[in-house]
């Protein structure tokens, strides 16, 4: 049944002038981080948090999605102009994006990038105002039996994609189940591995962690590199605005890339750049010209942007109604949330409509936002690739610096992060995906409370076995896991000591 | 077998296995409540067993893919030890004159090019940009950050 004072509430707040003006400032805020080489959606979306402690949840939430849709979306700029996905998600648009601008095309290349990542976003929040209701109401059903077998369907299924091998990819998503230990114990209120440090009763906290994984190892990858100017772009000749006939020609591709990047974005921590490179795939595969692909061909451009935008609404769906993340930005998302004190999963559903219709329409209106403000300020923004690194670096450690701290005025939360960001430093460096550690960190949490509960309240944990939902999922789980193996096991033997895929997520 | 210093991923199997070997030690000095069935160290052991396990198997297998790790420059770990500095005296000196101390010194190291203008500007930056995010934090949003001689 529809929630006609949910919808009114959210649209309410979403309408009010100062969230109005906050969404189209966190939109630009998004797209120039995500303009920016080397700076992720979830970089934005991250440092944005500490801004947001002043406001109420609601517009803080409908802050931080708008900078992750801008964020997404503004990749494309950077990855046209300079060849450079300026978010990970962006990777597949450099294929036919570069050349197109090589070819003095860059202003038809970034309007329907444009126009494709405002459609993908669109295509993915319909699904989302219509299915995430549904599973939550479904998800209402879940006991603690369900609980844990979903996070470690969710676990084993980030561990399996992410990176080349299974192996590293268990490394860092046991090394963020760990972390995830440390300090209070939440069923027992017992202390864990503080070692006599009054500071790590409350353990390391989610900000502080994230915030060093994805942004201080980013600064400490940029400072060290040999290059220290900002880079080169490609001159952005002609209109920006894209022409009907490409549009009009691309009616299914749009779809097509929408639904392929929705349902990627729905499995845990694949993130945008697979689906944007399956839609590409899928793309030439259904065209009549497919030896154009890889030339300049606008199709290819169209897929990619409509694939990674698509991915935004279907990490929501699973973030916002099972609180388990789809993608790096909607994890730090949901510390977002938890940090307003609102715990993502079905309850929100039925106990704060408001944020979750203010989440829609934060959706829909950064959507829109971001396609008038990149169609009118691409050449603007396209001069953002070149700031140089000693004008952003020690920006940005700075203000991550600030961000941390004034989350529990604690010194000791700025080294955390400094911690955190060497690990993810050393990390990237040695090819152990980022992804697992971050899912690691916010599921273990609820894989042992539940499943403490449950065998406390049962005396036996047999019932994940017994339990229709649950045991589906256990059942999953394990065909994923021998599913992988075996694709791993084929790729090594056929291919030497290599694992088949490389997914690499919005890190 | 591969050398240990061809083979990277083992070296990490090595750390691991240590690691997971120390913590493991440790939760035998967890409080317990009675009567619950299952104990504070429960969880974080079965981590720490998987941990062991993904280790040997790192240390045993070697390098586990062909492709070659990107080498970790000295660079990478001066720029760590600059923001361990910052860390250490951000409660003393506090956040505004330490990151002006700190971003400033960051722009004119970071700079190709290095002379007194640019020392300057540097002077400038990092005054501007940590004067900048002070404001904004210290008066918009109402947080109080690090003050000069401790807090």
């Amino acid at each position: 049944m529809l929630d006609i004072d949910g919808i009114m509430a959210g649209l309410q707040i979403v309408l009010d002038p100062a969230t109005f003006i906050l969404i189209i400032v966190g939109v630009l805020i998004g797209i120039m981080v995500g303009v920016i080489p080397g700076l992720s959606a979830t970089m934005a979306v991250v440092l944005l948090i500490p801004f947001t402690f002043q406001m109420d949840p609601v517009t803080a939430m409908a802050l931080l999605v708008v900078v992750y849709v801008g964020g997404i979306s503004g990749g494309a700029l950077t990855a046209i102009l300079i060849r450079m996905p300026g978010t990970p998600a962006s990777v597949a648009t450099t294929l036919d994006g570069y050349p197109m601008a090589q070819q003095g095309k860059a202003g038809q290349a970034i309007g329907n990038a444009v126009v494709a990542s405002f459609v993908g976003t669109l295509i993915s929040a319909v699904f989302l105002i219509s299915f995430a209701p549904s599973l939550a109401r479904f998800a209402v059903k879940f006991f603690y039996p369900e609980y844990v077998a979903v996070c470690l369907f969710a676990l084993v299924a980030v561990v399996s994609v992410s990176g080349k091998s299974i192996s590293r990819g268990l490394v860092t998503g046991l090394l963020g189940l760990l972390t995830a230990t440390f300090g209070l114990s939440e069923v027992d209120a017992l202390q864990r591995f503080t070692f006599g440090f009054p500071q790590m009763s409350g353990g390391f906290g989610l900000i502080p962690t994230l915030i060093g994984l994805f942004a201080v190892s980013q600064i400490i990858l940029e400072a060290s590199s040999a290059s220290r100017r900002g880079a080169k772009a490609q001159i952005l000749t002609g209109s920006v605005l894209p022409k009907w006939s490409d549009i009009r020609k691309n009616g299914m591709n749009y779809v097509r890339s929408g639904l392929i990047g929705t349902a990627i974005g729905i499995l845990p921590a694949v993130g945008g750049a697979p689906a944007g490179l399956i839609a590409y795939a899928q793309a030439r595969n259904a065209s009549k010209t497919p030896e154009r692909f890889g030339k300049g061909a606008v199709e290819g451009v169209i897929a990619a942007e409509t694939a990674n935008n698509a991915t935004i609404g279907g990490a929501l769906i699973i973030a916002l109604t099972l609180g388990i993340p789809g993608d790096p930005p909607t994890a730090v998302l949901i510390g977002g949330l938890m940090i307003h004190g609102l715990q993502p999963g079905p309850l929100l559903f039925s106990q704060s409509p408001d944020v979750i219709f203010a989440i829609y329409f934060a959706v829909l209106f950064g959507a829109f936002a971001m396609m008038v403000a990149m169609l009118l300020l691409a050449k603007h923004l396209a001069r953002l690739t070149e700031i140089p690194k000693p004008m952003m670096l020690p920006f940005l450690l700075i203000i991550a610096s600030a961000g941390v701290f004034s989350i529990n005025n604690r010194i000791f939360d700025v080294g955390v992060m400094i911690a955190f960001g060497a690990l993810g430093y050393i990390l990237e460096r040695f090819r152990y995906p980022l992804a697992p550690f971050v899912l690691g960190m916010l599921l273990g949490p609820i894989i042992e409370d539940n499943f403490r509960r449950l065998v406390e309240i049962e005396g036996t944990a047999i019932s994940i076995f017994t339990r229709p939902i649950s045991v589906s999922f256990v059942v999953l789980t394990l065909v994923f896991l021998v599913y992988s193996l075996m694709r791993h096991r084929r790729a090594i033997s056929s291919e030497g000591p290599q694992a088949p895929v490389e997914v690499k997520s919005d890190s | 077998m591969m050398s240990f210093s061809k083979s990277y991923d083992r070296w990490i199997g090595l750390i691991l296995l240590v690691t997971a070997g120390i913590l493991f030690v440790d939760t035998f000095t967890f409080k317990t409540r009675p009567f619950v069935p299952l104990n504070t160290a429960f969880w974080p052991r079965i981590i720490l067993a998987g941990m062991a396990l993904v280790a040997v198997n790192l240390i045993i297998r070697g390098r586990i893919t062909s492709e070659a790790p990107e080498k970790i420059p000295k660079v990478a770990a001066h720029v760590f030890l600059a923001f361990v500095f910052y860390v250490a005296i951000l409660p003393y000196g506090g956040f505004f004159a330490v990151s002006a101390l700190v971003g400033g010194m960051g722009y004119y190291w970071l700079s190709e090019i290095k002379t007194a203008r640019t020392a300057v500007i540097s002077v400038i930056y990092g005054v501007a940009v940590s004067g900048g995010i002070y404001v904004v934090f210290k008066f918009a949003l109402k947080v109080q950050l690090p003050m000069l001689g401790g807090f």
